[in-house]
């Protein structure tokens, strides 16, 4: 019995659910999400040779994930295209209730971000890593996922109309009302 | 992330980042969450069955 081969199999195992939500959060979708948690989990495997004892697994993980990612974007020639935010400056999400936020309404301003802001904005806000780790995750300076990542909060809360006022201002159902009439004049 | 300029104009709601901010991060994990509570799917543990059997042959 080959113990390391055990040991790295639990260890991915134990990766997975982790490197699935990545996935997802980056192409938005659960099947093509799974496909390339396989590509990673198969790199990982065969590649071993190339990971540091000690240093991070979870990271070392995700950066093979995301790098799949984004060569299979570059083949497929698209969301590269979006990087500017030129799809995001034509779409807005407007929450059903204005003031209360589901995650439907969530996923679907996430989905508007750049590609490279909701990655770094996944990876330090929902994954947990740090500004280092997750640079070094996606081969850029710090101050760059720092960069991104403010304008990323800064878009969602544009996007998403976050109104504070509602959670605890006397004046919300008024706010309310004049939010749906505004939002539904629009349409 | 100041000022109420350019970024808010036309929007009737008014708004404080940081409370703003901790509905988006709550938001951010539970998202996240929500894919990685899910039970690790049988093609992955057979994957990585395969994986292991394949190294313990000769």
């Amino acid at each position: 019995m080959n113990t390391a081969s055990v040991a790295l199999k639990n260890a991915l195992l134990g990766l997975i659910p982790n490197l699935r939500a990545f996935a997802v959060s980056l192409c938005g979708d659960i099947e093509r999400a799974d496909d390339l948690v396989q590509e990673t989990l198969l790199k990982a495997w065969n590649h071993l040779d190339s990971f540091e004892e000690g240093t991070n697994l979870r990271a070392w993980l995700f950066t093979i994930l995301r790098n799949t990612y984004f060569s299979e974007c570059r083949r497929r020639r698209r969301e590269v295209e979006d990087r500017d935010g030129t799809k995001a400056a034509d779409l807005s999400v407007h929450p059903e209730q204005p003031g209360h936020l589901d995650m439907q309404d969530f996923r679907r301003a996430l989905d508007v971000l750049p590609l490279d802001q909701r990655e770094a904005l996944v990876l330090v806000g929902a994954a947990g890593f740090s500004y280092e780790e997750a640079a070094e995750i996606s081969g850029c300076a710090v101050g760059t996922i720092k960069s991104r990542v403010n304008r990323a909060r800064s878009k969602l809360t544009d996007l998403l109309s976050v109104s504070a006022s509602h959670d605890y201002g006397p004046d919300a159902a008024t706010e309310a009302i004049v939010a749906r009439t505004v939002s539904s004049g629009m349409r | 992330m100041k000022g109420p300029t350019k970024r808010h104009q036309g929007k009737p709601n008014g708004m404080l980042d940081r409370s703003a901010q901790v509905q988006i991060g709550r938001m951010l994990r539970d998202v996240f969450a929500d894919v990685a509570e899910e039970p690790v799917p049988e093609r992955f543990v057979m994957l990585l069955e395969a994986l292991q059997a394949k190294e313990q042959q000769p």
